[in-house]
């Protein structure tokens, strides 16, 4: 810990040396000093720090060692492996030794690399949250945690050798003098004083400093104060104590306030989380209620399996939020089975942020969906050579999880074939849902009475707007450049007796051509031939 | 025999917490269709007084919705009350306790549509309370 903080210590050293990045200069600054202070940033990445630790041992544990479902997690593992070499062929082995071993002995471990695995497992949490069932959420990496990823991020920018300590030390000191004092005044941060000040001092102190930090930083454990700096180059003593100007019940108010904020890191939330799908979609995410029920099971999958999109909408009103469809469908019962959460992968709503179209997760992409039931046609031999050796995880935390080989039938209650030697809708796609009611309001007629059905319709029914196909076209688009292997959109009723997209279904060619002019290329379907043989029947 | 009385207790006990459920189902389904029935009967009859005893005010508002329910109630013919048959599916919801998906459909159709009633159980009463689209 004390090894990384002084790379801490050295980065923020060039990061004031680097002052044309005025403005990172200053945000790191008004961080440390306005918010977390230097000690409370040790105090944040020794949490950050545990609670991954503990979070990689629960996942560890949960995955039983494997990862082929997690592309995230092996992210996260040759990330580490690189940091350390010797990383991979330890994880077979006593895994929260090694864990404790890596993370305190690595001496390459540096906020550099670790940004990296940290930014991976902040994403492993969004996307793919029922790795983290049962851990306690206190553990999970919250918005506080980021604010310190970020910092160390910046910091991180900054390269340095050793030729250049003595300017950095230089700049620290006096800028960390100049700023403290501003701040303990409180008064902001004037980055112009600052690099005066440097100016200033730079001659002077670079005279003191330059033979005694000529080699290395590793002398100091802790981070100086100004004033101890200057101790230490009278004193030539190379133990540097934590020290905090006295006696300030600003600072006190102020670590008082950090306390609280550390404790209570929740309120600290930030902007609402999204994330990056390829180069143009921004994917918010939201939080979802699930099924956490031993009768309620879900199978992981690779993406690798994914061969086409599914096009629906939710025959709701437009102003339905995420949460609403996962309520309903968390209600909705699938061979005995309650449903784990919200079926489709991506909701493109008009409403989540007014004023635009978004495209909102649902249910994770590495979880198989639950959209697409009915009929698909029998499986070419190609395609059967290809899906020959895969497999998917299925089961939940209280049950286990189950490898099941995808076209195996000898598991009935994870069978994903059906009887005319077609692969699961639902294993095979990514379900797309427009939030909406693109349907007309319907009669149906039982025992000589009229009945009426879709009552949410709207007396006419909607066009689709141009936006929303674009927002389609583009999160369709970016889905294959990750997958080259999705190749086909197809409407919801390519499986079943379905209106379901509505009259979204007259615009998937639009959303074609649209995906085409951002370099994609998508073969529409529309029909299906095992649909037709028993529509026949 | 006291002795095995005391032993088999718990087991009793258990058996029966397990067939709950059954018995609650069991008696559910004939209410249900029941409600369903009265529900049909209502709208071919134009009856809105009745229609109000089996759906919440939440569903009648639906109903009302864009003028539904009286563009429903012109498209009526006449029927015989004593002659109203149709097949019905019936879901306890995954979650929510006494809540319930009917879906309902003719019995020359040869299957059920996507639109499922929700009718939820209120104070021993079945109510339909919604109507939501499961593809």
């Amino acid at each position: 810990m004390r090894r990384i903080f002084s790379h801490i210590l050295v980065l923020l050293l060039c990061c004031q040396f680097a002052m044309a990045r005025v403005d990172n200069c200053r945000n790191i600054l008004n961080w440390i000093y306005s918010d977390l202070t230097i000690e409370n940033l040790d105090r944040s990445y020794d949490r950050l720090m545990n609670k991954f630790l503990l979070g990689l041992m629960h996942v560890h544990q949960r995955t039983q060692n494997d990862y082929r479902f997690q592309p995230e997690m092996t992210r996260i593992f040759n990330t580490l492996a690189q940091i350390d070499g010797d990383f991979n062929p330890l994880l077979a082995g006593n895994f929260s030794r090694l864990i404790t071993s890596f993370f305190y002995q690595t001496p390459n471990l540096t906020p550099s690399n670790m940004n990296t695995v940290f930014e991976s497992w902040r994403n492993l949490q969004r996307t793919s949250p029922d790795l983290f069932e049962g851990l306690d959420p206190r553990y999970l990496l919250d918005d506080w945690d980021q604010v310190t990823i970020n910092t160390l991020g910046e910091l991180s920018q900054y390269e340095f050798d050793n030729q250049a300590y003595r300017q950095r030390l230089n700049l620290l000191a006096s800028s960390l003098e100049n700023a403290q004092t501003n701040v303990l005044n409180g008064d902001g941060i004037d980055v112009d004083r600052l690099r005066t000040m440097i100016d200033l001092t730079e001659g002077e102190l670079n005279n003191i400093l330059s033979d005694k930090f000529e080699n290395t930083m590793n002398e100091f454990g802790e981070i100086c104060t100004s004033e101890d700096l200057s101790l230490l180059i009278q004193q030539e003593s190379f133990s540097c104590p934590v020290r905090l100007p006295a006696g300030s019940s600003d600072l006190s108010n102020q670590l008082n306030l950090i306390g609280n904020v550390l404790n209570q890191s929740e309120s600290l939330l930030l902007d609402r989380p999204s994330l990056q799908l390829g180069d143009n979609t921004e994917v918010e995410l939201t939080d979802y209620p699930r099924n956490d029920r031993a009768e309620s099971t879900y199978c992981l999958r690779n993406p690798d399996l994914i061969s086409m999109i599914v096009i629906h909408h939710t025959e709701t009103p437009s102003s339905s939020t995420p949460q609403y469809i996962n309520e309903i469908h968390l209600d909705k019962v699938s061979g005995g089975e309650p449903w784990y959460m919200v079926g489709y992968n991506y909701l493109i709503s008009e409403s989540f942020n007014p004023g635009e179209v978004s495209v909102v997760q649902g249910r994770p992409p590495n979880i198989k969906g639950a959209h697409a039931g009915g009929y698909t046609p029998p499986l070419s031999a190609e395609e059967r050579a290809f899906y020959a050796d895969k497999t998917i995880m299925c089961g939940n935390r209280h049950i286990g999880f189950t490898e099941v080989p995808v076209l195996s039938t000898d598991l009935p209650q994870h069978n994903q074939m059906n009887s005319e030697g077609g692969l699961s809708g639902n294993l095979i796609s990514y379900g797309i849902a427009v939030v909406g009611n693109y349907a007309p309001r319907s009669y149906r007629e039982i025992s000589g009475i009229i009945t009426p059905v879709n009552l949410y319709a709207s007396p006419v029914t909607p066009p689709v707007s141009l936006d929303v196909l674009r927002r389609t076209a583009t999160v369709a688009c970016d889905l294959q450049k990750e997958n080259p292997n999705i190749r086909t959109i197809v409407p919801h009723r390519y499986f079943k007796y379905t209106k379901c997209p509505g009259s979204i279904m007259n615009n998937l060619q639009t959303i074609a051509n649209l995906a085409q002019a951002q370099g994609c290329q998508f073969d529409i379907q529309l029909n299906n031939s095992s649909l037709h043989f028993r529509r026949a029947q | 025999m006291i002795k095995l009385l005391i032993d088999m207790l718990p087991k009793a006990l258990l058996l029966l917490i397990l067939a709950l459920p059954f018995s609650a189902k069991a008696d559910s389904n004939p209410k249900i269709k029941s409600l369903m029935k009265d529900y049909l009967i209502a709208l071919g009859t134009k009856d809105k007084k009745k229609l109000t005893n089996i759906c919440s005010s939440k569903y009648i508002k639906l109903l009302q919705k864009n003028g539904t329910l009286d563009k429903t109630f012109e498209q009526q013919k006449p029927f015989d009350q004593n002659k109203i048959e149709f097949d019905i599916k019936i879901q306890k919801a995954g979650r929510t306790p006494n809540k319930y998906f009917v879906n309902i459909k003719d019995k020359k159709d040869s299957h059920y549509g996507e639109h499922w009633y929700v009718v939820n159980l209120e104070k021993d009463k079945f109510l339909i309370d919604d109507m939501v689209f499961f593809d």
